[in-house]
């Protein structure tokens, strides 16, 4: 018994500081930034409505499935198609430059702008 | 707003409570099995719920109104309530006069110097627990991949999504947030979700938290009430011999609730089996099986398994008649939630990832492929080398092999039967599969391993422990 408690005391204090030290300096994957990021979009639309998708990385790059999963989360309940072939599109860029790039590249209106790169957008045909 | 949610709490324990204390005996000493009934209880009144909201959500999608939610809820507990006084036998409805508390077989007495050992163990092994579990909850607020991408994704659909509630299990761009897996935990945050009028991740947080902590309290539970507080201490505290369990508790998975529903299913089977069993306990033991089934795809195996594990049991010990008979009380609480998890399986059109996308052939191509025979067991010897930690498991090891054996190997049969053949289906879907095996192995090989490891520590008190829990002298076996 008195081998079980120090042991116990041997493997829980290291494993706590371990665990806290590991958390911190672990790569930070951002999976809380963005969906705080994304948080204060809102669509006023009626659940169930599909909303198009643009983001700086391309569906064959393994971080689409990522930044598309967090944001169809965020997003819920609107349908977040993966394509931006829709009137009102999620873009979710890195930063407000590509985020205007994208905007005026492809003659869009920027409707919100809740944080750098974030914005929702929609066609000229949407607008009118 | 949090007044909703935890009359919403007390509904599911009180429905609950109705369920497992009505079923199972009343024990000679009153409060032997208490804890474990508790957390049994738990689990079936959250299971109970979280159906029942689905089923608000089917007929009454376009009404969001909390306080009728609420209503409706609080009618199933009712229900629950009315339905278990009534079929109470009249020699239960009275207050039971307080026996002499039974000696619990194999009662272990340890003096004061063990006594403060153990409190200090104990409170040093929840402190470091809960100090890990707080830091990696604050670090992913959110939990991990699957709690975003899968369970929390449904769940916002069905308290947010109105009418159009039910896309997310039909429509096809969800197809990779798995319509088909089982609704427990979503429909159970989404509930809590909808009467706190949130959406917060503290209710996924604390869900989880919650699961862990039953897992614990009926290792616990059981242990002390069946052997004393060395066991049960010492069960419990095992439970961190794979610190992993801490971690997955943060992550949100749908792992944890599923490890504490096997725990529980296997202890009540092995009480029902045990000498002087009742068959209430089966029965119990069948809903916290169904609730299984209805957490994850893996409860259908485990539910199946426990099954077999109690028919082979019973009938190499008594007859097949009695085997049968055994079948048939777990059964009976099992098959409310099997029906509901194969209808939900039945009405959505995605089928399930590793089953319905591939040909017999195909299926059998893998498994007469060598190589993935080597790499299923290559990783089964890693986690074996790298989940526990070595000293913390040897000396599990030395107080089950130090307490000796029990007479009545039953119960522990039965618990180990039914995790080998879980453990069977494990290595038979890792050899179909039609996902890249090493991604299937690294992603998933080790939650199996932190679902199961609380049932392995009770099969492995049950080698010590005789699972024999007297009741009352007016309680008669069916």
């Amino acid at each position: 018994m008195a081998a079980l408690l120090i042991r116990s005391v041997f493997l829980i204090v290291p494993a706590a500081m371990r665990s806290h030290v590991s958390t911190r300096s672990r790569p930070n994957d951002g999976t809380s930034e963005r969906i705080e990021r994304l948080a204060s979009i809102t669509f006023e639309r009626p659940p169930g409505a599909t909303i198009g998708y643009a983001t700086v990385v391309t569906p064959a790059d393994a971080e689409f499935s990522r930044r598309y999963g967090i944001a169809r989360y965020v997003v819920a309940p609107q349908i977040l198609d993966s394509t931006d072939r829709h009137s009102v599109v999620l873009a979710d860029f890195d930063s407000d430059s590509q985020l205007m790039a994208y905007v005026h590249q492809h003659n869009l209106v920027l409707r919100q702008h809740p944080g750098a790169g974030v914005g929702v957008v929609e066609s000229g045909a949407a607008q009118r | 707003m949090m007044a909703f949610a935890l009359i919403g709490i007390a509904n599911a324990v009180v429905t609950g409570a109705c369920l497992v204390f009505r079923i199972t005996p009343q024990t000679a000493a009153r409060h032997q099995m208490l804890v474990v009934k508790a957390c049994t209880a738990l689990i079936v009144g959250f299971a109970i719920h979280s159906v029942s909201y689905l089923c608000w959500r089917v007929a009454f999608a376009d009404i969001g109104e909390r306080i009728a939610f609420l209503l409706w809820d609080s009618c199933v507990t009712a229900l629950m309530c009315v339905l278990a006084y009534a079929t109470l036998p009249r020699s239960r409805r009275a207050w039971p006069a307080r026996e002499r508390p039974a000696t619990l077989v194999g009662s272990r007495s340890v003096s004061r110097v063990v006594s403060w050992s153990l409190f200090s163990l104990f409170v040093i092994v929840v402190e470091g627990a809960a100090v890990i579990l707080f830091d990696q909850a604050a670090y992913e607020r959110f939990g991990a991949w699957d709690a975003w991408a899968i369970w929390n994704l449904k769940a916002k659909w069905f308290v947010l999504g109105g009418n159009a509630w039910s896309r997310v299990l039909t429509d096809p761009s969800f197809v990779n947030a798995h319509p088909d897996y089982p609704l427990l935990l979503p429909a159970s945050v989404a509930r809590l979700w909808m009467l706190s009028g949130t959406t917060s991740a503290i209710v996924p947080q604390a869900f989880g938290c919650a699961a862990a902590v039953t897992t614990f309290a009926l290792l616990l539970g059981v242990g002390w009430a069946l052997c004393g507080p060395v066991t049960g201490i010492v069960a419990a505290t095992s439970v961190f011999t794979i610190p992993q369990f801490v971690w997955l508790t943060a992550t949100q998975y749908a792992d944890i609730p599923l490890s504490c529903s096997y725990l529980a299913t296997l202890i009540c089977v092995a009480v029902g089996v045990g000498h002087n069993g009742h068959r209430g306990w089966l029965t119990v033991g069948g809903l916290v099986a169904g609730a299984a089934l209805w957490t994850k795809n893996e409860g259908i195996l485990f539910a199946g398994s426990a099954l077999l594990a109690v028919v082979i049991v019973q009938s190499a010990r008594a007859t097949f008649a009695s085997a049968l008979i055994s079948a048939r009380s777990i059964l009976v609480g099992l098959l409310p939630f099997f029906i509901v998890s194969i209808g939900m399986k039945l009405l959505i059109p995605t089928g399930n990832d590793i089953l319905s996308h591939q040909s017999f052939s195909t299926m059998w191509t893998h498994v007469t492929d060598t190589s993935r025979h080597v790499a299923i067991l290559s990783h089964m010897w890693f986690l074996a080398r790298t989940l526990p930690d070595l000293i913390g498991l040897l000396l599990l090891l030395a107080y089950v092999v130090s307490s000796g054996r029990v007479s009545s190997l039953a119960p522990a049969a039965a618990t180990g039967v039914t995790l080998a053949l879980t453990s069977i289906g494990y290595y038979a879907i890792f050899l179909i599969t039609p996902n890249d095996l090493t991604w299937q192995l690294t992603t998933s090989g080790s939650r199996l391993a932190v679902q199961m490891w609380p049932s392995v520590i009770l099969a492995l008190m049950l080698w010590t422990v005789d699972a024999t829990v007297r009741p009352t002298s007016h309680e008669s076996r069916p």
